[in-house]
């Protein structure tokens, strides 16, 4: 059937074009208003083009403090995530250890624990605790929700390690502290880097968690931003989503020169 | 063997503090009744906020939940999977580099900016506002919320199932296609009696965490559903802000809690009675 | 330095993988440890290596108790089946890395490195990462690294067992030389008798747990002490029955002559079929009645398949104008001395 065949190939053809206009569109709809002279929201297109969004963006305070606050939040969780995450797939990898699969599990759950019930119980609970400090706060919420893909990124890494190869360095003279430091943790380096890239993009733009555990001094990015869009809807989200898209066209091309995307995705699907 | 056992105690201890203990506060706050007007607590213990939720409204939003997750998570996966079968198979390079890319990118990019350009682009002003009329509802009205979220939803599930599925094709041998193909089948028949069935388990997963995003996801119903539509998960935020209702929020939460791992497991475990991997 | 293990035991579960296996190696002296696989040599391995515990049993290498340390400090020299060499690091600093460990310094511990790689015939690759050597030369750094800390043992898990079969053979030689060389103790565990038999200096079968013969390969293959080391090793035609005076009575009646047994219980002869002539017996040989099942050209010689006494034999013989029909009955010609009566199995 000839003719069926063509007709069905067509059809995925356009749904493969549908599914891309789908994605792209609204992000380049945002890009063109995101210059729009017009001091409302008004029909596309725009009339006439400005810069004032972006300068309404970079003068607003609660933005910029925002992003300060979601930059060092980033860091440290990203940070924290993936040194108790590396620590934890380095005994996982272990294949002495009974209880391997259900550990990993059990350290992968908060990724099925919806974010609201993360940020609310984290701040019924430190409030219990007289843990009043909004940063901590949020430290602790981002941390444990990027746990899981850190975790998941180092064990991936890890899945070429041998036995052999820790038993070989400790017959050379290292104690197993040293021959994980000296063979496991380079071995484990693009996982690393991966898992904690992820943990930092997953914090930058993480909201729930954020939304309970900020207060009105300490504002992630984002929290400003929804703060500011709720009160009185405006086209600087525009320019901010202009300039989020232009950081991950950066992004995506450092590592394309780096690794390669096609790579990158196969790493990318295998962690989920 | 005792290192490692040592290097389980961060993650261990981060699992009990940041979770284990707020969750099981969580439940605790549940049962204590709410004072209206004021931010602590009664003493004692009450189921009330649990039965509260079996009033025909709430259950309305739970089913509204799920509803939004079934219809999107079925569109994930059908538009996923075209997506997904191209970045993997297509001849050209530049058409699979740009596909991976743009799924990529889409993952990092903040999903806030993304709704908001939806709301843009989908919104009464929005080029695409006729398109969406299509559905039946006009732009203008408040239950044009409804398509807003369902598109915000998917934008935000697509991109992670087709990178799912770039895994899931990926496994699959071009072979088995070039074999079917050898022994005449169209394109279309090789994918339907060869790449389909192989792809299931896979295509069933991408629909189950489709499902699980989508029923735990807060920010969309938030941004977009204007009061319209609303999910447990903005339900919960409700109660807290808005109200101040802690216990309340605390019942939805542990409620939303154990649906959200009973979709997870239970699914899944039931996914793989029916294609046993 | 001297190596000795006595009645090491180990149970996995239910299953005993070591019975009270004891061997021992000499200063210089390099002992193969051969058997089947599941027979417990890699367990022996790997106890003595540090890396699994014995139920019970002890190890002393130039008579300090090994058992009491950990593996990092046996100062042994290990080379795994898949070399496990670090895949992120060079050749040089794979080899170099005991040296490290150990705190040399960066001089001397290149001209170490240098050493070792021109012993193993590797000059020159210093700075090439594993993934881009051969399995030959793969073989050769693994090696390099575990000799560089100049070890009191070294231990070689099937060591060529990964290359290829032409590649072997020539590798074979080359560990021969290099660990003559050298003159370290050492232990090589492979399932391969030939390997066995070219490299060791004395071989210890291994069968189900225990060392059931420790001896040059000479004796082992012409002295077994039972029926599995006789079988194991080469081939041979074993034949059910019993010693009676000093002559062995097969199940079938025949008496044939035979060495005295080393060890008591069961008997069966053991013949070499290199000892066996298709042919009537001359002056003073024993004979044995056969059957002949099949003929198969070879070129340089016939492979004869035969039955004798109920058991399968199968002889290569050099050229013939004219061979039996198959089915007929023969007999082999064999000289006294050849026929072992041998104990079934040993206590």
């Amino acid at each position: 059937m000839r003719a069926l065949d063509i007709a069905a190939r067509l059809l995925v053809r356009g749904l493969v074009l549908a599914a891309v206009l789908f994605l792209m569109l609204p992000l380049l709809v945002a890009c063109i208003l995101s210059f729009d002279a017009r001091s409302f929201l008004g029909p596309f297109p725009p009339p006439a083009y400005s810069l004032r969004w972006y300068r309404a963006f970079l003068d607003n305070p609660a933005y910029m403090d925002g992003f300060w606050i979601s930059l060092q939040l980033a860091v440290v969780a990203a940070a924290l995530a993936t040194a108790i995450g590396t620590a934890a797939a380095l005994a996982l990898a272990d294949p002495r250890l009974r209880g391997a699969r259900a550990l990993e599990a059990l350290f992968l759950s908060p990724k099925f624990v919806p974010t609201v019930v993360v940020g609310f119980s984290l701040l019924v609970f430190t409030a219990r605790l007289g843990l009043f400090d909004p940063f901590t706060r949020l430290v602790m919420g981002h941390t444990i929700i990027t746990l899981p893909f850190t975790l998941r990124a180092v064990l991936a890494s890890l899945v070429g390690l041998r036995r052999s190869h820790l038993e070989a360095a400790m017959s050379l003279g290292a104690t197993e502290a040293r021959a994980l430091w000296d063979v496991a943790v380079p071995a484990a380096r693009s996982g690393i880097v991966a898992g904690a890239a992820m943990a930092f993009v997953l914090s930058f733009d993480e909201v729930a968690v954020s939304l309970f555990l900020s207060d009105a001094f300490t504002q992630t990015l984002p929290i400003a931003l929804v703060a500011e869009m709720r009160a009185n809807l405006n086209l600087t989200v525009a320019a901010v989503s202009t300039v989020f898209l232009g950081a991950t066209l950066l992004l995506l091309l450092v590592l394309d020169r780096t690794l390669g995307i096609e790579r990158l995705a196969g790493d990318v699907a295998a962690r989920g | 063997m005792a290192l490692r056992l040592w290097l389980l105690v961060p993650a261990l201890l981060a699992l009990i503090i940041l979770m284990g203990g707020p969750v099981l506060v969580l439940g605790l706050e549940s049962f204590r009744p709410f004072i209206p007007g004021s931010v602590r607590t009664g003493e004692g213990f009450t189921l009330f906020h649990y039965l509260e939720l079996l009033q025909p409204a709430y259950l309305f939003y739970i089913w509204e939940t799920f509803r939004f997750g079934l219809i999107v998570a079925t569109l994930a996966v059908l538009g996923a999977a075209p997506l997904a079968y191209a970045a993997v198979r297509s001849p050209r390079a530049w058409v699979r580099k740009g596909l991976l890319a743009m799924l990529v990118g889409m993952l990092v990019m903040s999903l806030i900016a993304r709704l908001y350009a939806i709301e843009m682009t989908w919104g009464s002003n929005g080029p695409l506002a006729p398109l969406g009329a299509l559905t039946g509802i006009a732009p203008r009205s408040p239950r044009y919320a409804e398509v807003q979220v369902a598109i915000g939803l998917l934008h935000f599930c697509l991109p992670v199932v087709a990178l799912m599925l770039v895994g899931t094709f990926r496994a699959l041998s071009p072979r088995l296609e070039e074999a079917a193909s050898s022994l005449g089948a169209t394109r279309t028949d090789a994918i339907v009696s060869v790449v389909l069935p192989l792809a299931a388990p896979g295509l069933v997963s991408g629909f189950l965490v489709a499902l699980a995003m989508c029923i735990s996801n807060f920010i969309a119903p938030l941004l977009l559903g204007r009061g319209v539509v609303v999910f447990t998960t903005s339900l919960m935020y409700t109660r807290f802000a808005d109200i101040g209702n802690y216990p309340s929020g605390a019942a939805i939460g542990v409620v939303m809690l154990v649906l959200s791992f009973l979709v997870v497991y239970g699914l899944t475990a039931l996914a793989q009675r029916v294609f046993p991997k | 330095m001297t190596l000795t293990v006595q009645n090491l035991t180990r149970r996995f579960g239910g299953a005993l993988a070591l019975d009270a296996a004891s061997l021992d190696a000499g200063p210089s002296e390099v002992v193969a440890l051969l058997g089947p696989s599941g027979c417990g040599k890699t367990t022996t391995l790997r106890i003595i290596a540090g890396f699994e515990t014995a139920d019970s049993g002890s190890i002393q290498l130039a008579g300090q108790d090994l058992m009491r340390l950990a593996p990092h400090a046996r100062d042994i020299g290990l080379v795994f089946q898949d070399y496990a060499l670090f895949p992120h690091m060079t050749v040089a600093d794979n080899v170099g890395y005991g040296l490290r460990r150990r705190g040399q310094p960066a001089a001397a511990r290149a001209a170490r490195v240098g050493e070792m790689l021109d012993l193993v015939r590797l000059t020159g690759l210093e700075k090439r990462r594993p993934a881009q050597l051969s399995g030959g030369q793969q073989q050769r750094v693994a090696l390099a690294r575990a000799l560089a800390i100049a070890p009191r043992l070294l231990l070689l898990d099937e060591p060529l067992s990964n290359l290829d079969a032409r590649l072997r053979g020539t590798l074979q030689t080359e560990l021969r030389d290099i660990l003559t060389r050298i003159g370290t103790t050492t232990l090589i565990v492979t399932h391969d008798q030939e390997e066995a038999l070219a490299l060791a200096d004395r071989i210890a079968i291994m069968s189900q747990g225990r060392v059931l013969q420790l001896d040059t390969p000479r004796m082992v293959y012409e002295r077994p002490t039972c029926r599995f080391v006789a079988e194991f090793l080469g081939r041979s035609l074993w034949l059910e029955g019993a010693l009676q005076g000093g002559v062995f009575v097969t199940r079938a009646g025949t008496a044939l002559p035979c060495s005295a047994p080393h060890a008591p219980g069961p008997h069966g002869l053991l013949l070499r079929p290199e000892a066996l002539s298709l042919r009537e017996a001359g002056d003073g040989e024993a004979t044995l009645p056969a059957t002949i099942l099949a003929l198969r050209y070879h070129g340089h010689a016939m492979q004869v398949e035969l039955r004798v006494e109920g058991a399968p034999l199968t002889l290569e013989l050099p050229h013939r104008e004219t061979w039996p029909e198959p089915g007929t009955a023969v007999t082999l010609a064999f000289r006294p001395e050849a026929g072992q009566a041998v104990a079934e199995a040993i206590a």
